[in-house]
């Protein structure tokens, strides 16, 4: 695998995985759970949730330059944070503005 | 039996109330380590923080700095392209063309450098060469495949940014580098205290509450600091250990290490210092290079040649220095070969460093990110931004809390007067003097002496200028000016570099010149980013509500006193 490949690999499962622990988060869950049933299912989408980021974190291992790789996954880590996090302020300000 | 479970319950509740006090006490303890290690010197912490964000980009700063510089043609648009060169042996190729190219041009150099320039901004046929004669030094890149050299104008660079970032700048090194250390200090404390003083790290991970003032800016402070905690953590403590050898020199002097003989010992192989010099011929250097390579590679596939310096050469003093480094790794130090220039023998050689010397060069290279291909360069990058965002967030947070308690908002007391104006100065003020120095970098006439130094003077000037601004306006109307300034110096850098050189918006997407390409539109989002800034600074009034707030306080103020 190349490594640009895997380290856009590493971001979109971090990324899944934040979503998915976004969705179940406590102050989110509310605004998911009509559209999105596995969400009221207890705790199996929170734990998709760090499975994704486990997995992303084994992937590094995948390649032989584990120690770059580990550095990529924490950077991807907190940059897929961010985004989920800045979708969701876009999001709660269109809704702030339609009420 | 109920007197008894009375004297007992007393003392239980006391105790539970004293046990609730504390831990109470703790927090609100933490609350203060956490605002005024963070606020005492937060503004140089923001100048060393957005110094030390943009130097991810140093060499593509310095590319674009020096627009004269055409960049290197390459057959795939994708900077990686150079990591999976699989000719890996051909590489010290092009230093062996630099050096029959200064063996033409500057046979009786001191000295010649030649290293390979950063695989971002140029590629492996494209060598940057310092060479120096008496005591002028000659700087210039090479193009080995073309034989061209090109000559850049006089500037600061990218560097400049780098320098402050640690140097500060106009006083002493080392008083400089204690400054900077002594703030670092202060902000990882700073950074543990906010972890012990925020309660819902979990529950509001995500969180970012619209249009509630204090806990907005709250929230947005949050943001910042929570989400990239691992980064801001790892980039504090690596920043320290960096030049922990400064700040913590006892171990060296328990261990009876005479620092001037060990520099002595290291540098002397290095330093073109010999004075009596006979003309003799040198060694084919080219066979050597081959050499020291496939033999680094034997102990790690990723090893290549970064530079060769060649001291006294074609003298009987002459000596051949080949550095290497493996790609991709993260310690930043590599192997190196030092070989008698006339016969070609092996002088000196690295050794695998100790332990404790690797795990301080791994913390360097994770601070400084240089093994950082593009996509993990510009994650440091977003990281970095996002440790300013903490630092400014946070400095005006401190105002914000404390400007719902004043009694006349046009006349605040000295100390929050002082921080307002600071913070002003440095978070709308630091960025104007940046642009203004890219601005300077194209407006200053090339033939000018002491060009870059009078880009970095120009820099302090806007910077005075703008803090000067501050004084003179209302607080408000100065977060305004200044930064719409920014905006609008931001907003204008692309068209300014289009009339200025020839290496325009069109013309870079017309020859395919990524660097350039990607500097027009990073300027174009920044302008984005402080025209929001400046718009919510300027057309966002204080809500009614709190309007009342305050006049309500005030009033009950004035009938208090």
């Amino acid at each position: 695998m190349s490594n640009l490949v895997l380290s856009e690999l590493l971001f979109l499962v971090n990324l899944l995985g934040m979503i998915a622990l976004m969705i179940t988060s406590k102050r989110h869950k509310d605004k998911f759970q009509h559209k999105l049933p596995l969400v009221s299912k207890g705790q199996g989408l929170r734990w998709l949730g760090f499975t994704l980021l486990a997995i992303a974190f084994l992937l590094t291992y995948s390649s032989y330059q584990i120690g770059y790789f580990v550095v990529v996954w924490f950077g991807s880590l907190t940059v897929a944070a961010g985004l989920v996090y800045l979708i969701m302020m876009v999001y709660e300000q269109l809704v702030r503005v339609k009420y | 039996m109920s007197d008894s479970t009375k004297t007992q319950s007393v003392p239980m509740t006391k105790r539970q109330q004293k046990d609730k006090t504390k831990v109470k006490g703790y927090r609100l303890l933490m609350s203060d380590v956490h605002t005024w290690f963070g606020l005492l010197l937060g503004w140089l912490l923001f100048t060393i923080f957005l110094m030390g964000t943009v130097s991810y980009f140093n060499n593509e700063l310095t590319a674009w700095m020096q627009p004269e510089i055409t960049a290197v043609s390459k057959p795939s648009a994708l900077p990686l392209s150079s990591q999976n060169s699989p000719n890996k042996a051909q590489t010290s190729e092009p230093f062996g063309v630099a050096i029959a190219h200064l063996q033409a041009t500057q046979a009786n150099a001191k000295n010649w450098f030649i290293t390979k320039g950063p695989t971002s901004t140029s590629n492996e046929q494209r060598l940057h060469i310092t060479t120096s004669a008496d005591d002028e030094r000659l700087r210039y890149q090479f193009d080995t495949q073309t034989q061209t050299a090109y000559m850049p104008r006089d500037t600061a660079g990218g560097n400049f940014f780098y320098r402050m970032h640690f140097d500060l700048h106009y006083m002493s090194v080392i008083w400089a580098r204690i400054i900077v250390g002594i703030a670092s200090m202060m902000m990882l404390i700073a950074i543990i205290a906010g972890v012990i003083v925020h309660k819902k790290i979990f529950t509001d991970f995500f969180t970012f509450r619209w249009g509630k003032g204090q806990r907005s800016w709250l929230d947005a402070h949050n943001a910042f600091s929570v989400l990239p905690l691992p980064f801001h953590i790892m980039i504090t403590f690596t920043g320290i250990i960096t030049l922990i050898a400064l700040y913590m020199p006892w171990g060296g002097k328990v261990a009876n290490i005479d620092t001037e003989q060990l520099f002595e010992g290291i540098y002397s192989y290095r330093a073109a210092d010999a004075t009596e010099l006979q003309p003799a011929p040198m060694v084919d250097i080219s066979p050597l290079l081959t050499t020291a390579q496939s033999e680094w590679q034997k102990l790690n596939p990723n090893y290549v040649i970064t530079s060769v310096s060649i001291n006294h050469p074609n003298t009987d003093h002459s000596k051949i220095i080949v550095d290497g480094k493996a790609d991709h790794q993260i310690s930043t130090i590599g192997a190196f070969r030092i070989y008698d220039g006339q016969t070609g023998d092996i002088l000196e050689q690295s050794k695998p460093p100790p332990l404790a010397v690797t795990t301080h060069t791994v913390m360097i290279g994770l601070h400084a990110g240089r093994f950082a291909d593009y996509w993990l360069r510009w994650m440091y990058f977003l990281l970095g931004g996002a440790g300013c965002g903490m630092i400014a967030t946070g400095l005006v947070l401190w105002t914000v809390k404390r400007r719902r308690q004043l009694l006349d908002m046009d006349k605040p007391y000295l100390g929050f007067w002082l921080v307002e104006k600071l913070n002003i100065a440095t978070l709308a003020g630091l960025p104007l003097a940046m642009v203004g120095l890219l601005w300077l970098n194209r407006l200053l006439p090339l033939e000018m002496t002491a060009r870059a130094k009078w880009e970095i003077d120009g820099f302090f000037i806007i910077w005075a200028g703008s803090f000067i601004l501050t004084l003179l306006l209302s607080s408000r109307h100065a977060w305004r000016v200044l930064l719409s300034l920014v905006t609008l110096s931001l907003l204008f850098t692309p068209l300014l570099n289009s009339l200025t050189t020839e290496r325009g918006f069109l013309q870079s997407v017309l020859s395919g010149d990524a660097l350039f390409i990607s500097f027009d539109i990073a300027f174009f989002i920044l302008a984005l980013l402080f025209a929001y800034i400046t718009y919510a600074v300027s057309f966002k009034k204080m809500s009614p509500k709190q309007k009342t707030k305050s006049k309500r306080r005030v009033a009950s103020q004035i009938e208090i006193s």
